[in-house]
């Protein structure tokens, strides 16, 4: 795992900016560079594959810190300080 | 008003409808893919075709089996880490299309990736409750049916 390594770190560097004025948005990098955030994931999936393919690019919804993948799981998404132990 | 079926119309080894749906659960066939061949406002022609999709209330996300993601290419969009009753395991979301034909329902998000066939499950794909938000669903263990209603 970690092909996304250089995204999350990425979003890392540009958290504090992304969560000042997108929370709930998602933001889209690919190869380590932003490249933008869109309101909806349809929109922010539809120009990933049209620009980049099969990727991988990092789709990750602002401020959003754990999924509910079911009544007994969670999920929670890597950040640079933790994608090391992965 | 579109219904569709995801149980069990007749039983099959001796097993009756009903012993079936408490066995494999509710179930639809879907096909998978990054892009869809065909164009738009046609059906979605998309590369792998006839997928068990197990119909979960239980699970709250949509799920793909991790070996099938990456047979077909599909993207990673998002790394992380689950946590639950089994302990803590690395996990990735990916991204796709899947197309339900018997709903005329075309998915395209990001599912999490599981090791479902690892597992020895029959579904490669679970479909939770996002993704029956639109629908009316009705559960008869007796006679082995299940039936979706999008009203």
């Amino acid at each position: 795992m970690t092909v996304l390594r250089a995204d999350i770190q990425a979003y890392e560097n540009a958290r504090a900016e992304l969560e000042a004025g997108h929370v709930g948005e998602w933001a889209v990098f690919y190869s380590g560079e932003f490249v933008g955030v869109f309101p909806l994931f349809e929109e922010a999936a539809t120009v990933a594959v049209d620009r980049f393919g099969s990727g991988p690019y990092l789709i990750r919804q602002v401020g959003v810190e754990t999924i509910p993948l079911s009544s007994t799981m969670v999920f929670r998404p890597s950040h640079a300080s933790s994608s090391g132990r992965l | 008003m579109r219904r569709a079926q995801a149980g069990f119309k007749h039983g099959t080894q001796g097993r009756t409808a009903a012993d079936l749906l408490a066995e494999v659960g509710p179930t639809f066939r879907v096909d998978i893919g990054l892009r869809s061949r065909s164009g738009v406002g046609e059906v979605p022609d998309l590369q792998k075709k006839g997928v068990h999709a197990l119909i979960d209330t239980g699970a709250g996300a949509n799920c793909i089996d991790d070996g099938l993601a990456k047979s077909l290419g599909l993207p990673p969009t998002e790394e992380g880490e689950t946590s639950g009753i089994h302990g803590k395991a690395s996990a990735t979301f990916y991204l796709a299309r899947i197309y339900i034909p018997d709903l005329d329902r075309l998915l395209f998000e990001r599912f999490a990736g599981a090791k479902l066939k690892e597992g020895g499950q029959t579904h490669l794909v679970i479909l939770g409750r996002s993704f029956l938000r639109p629908y009316r669903m009705t559960y008869d263990a007796i006679s082995g049916q299940v039936e979706i209603v999008e009203p």
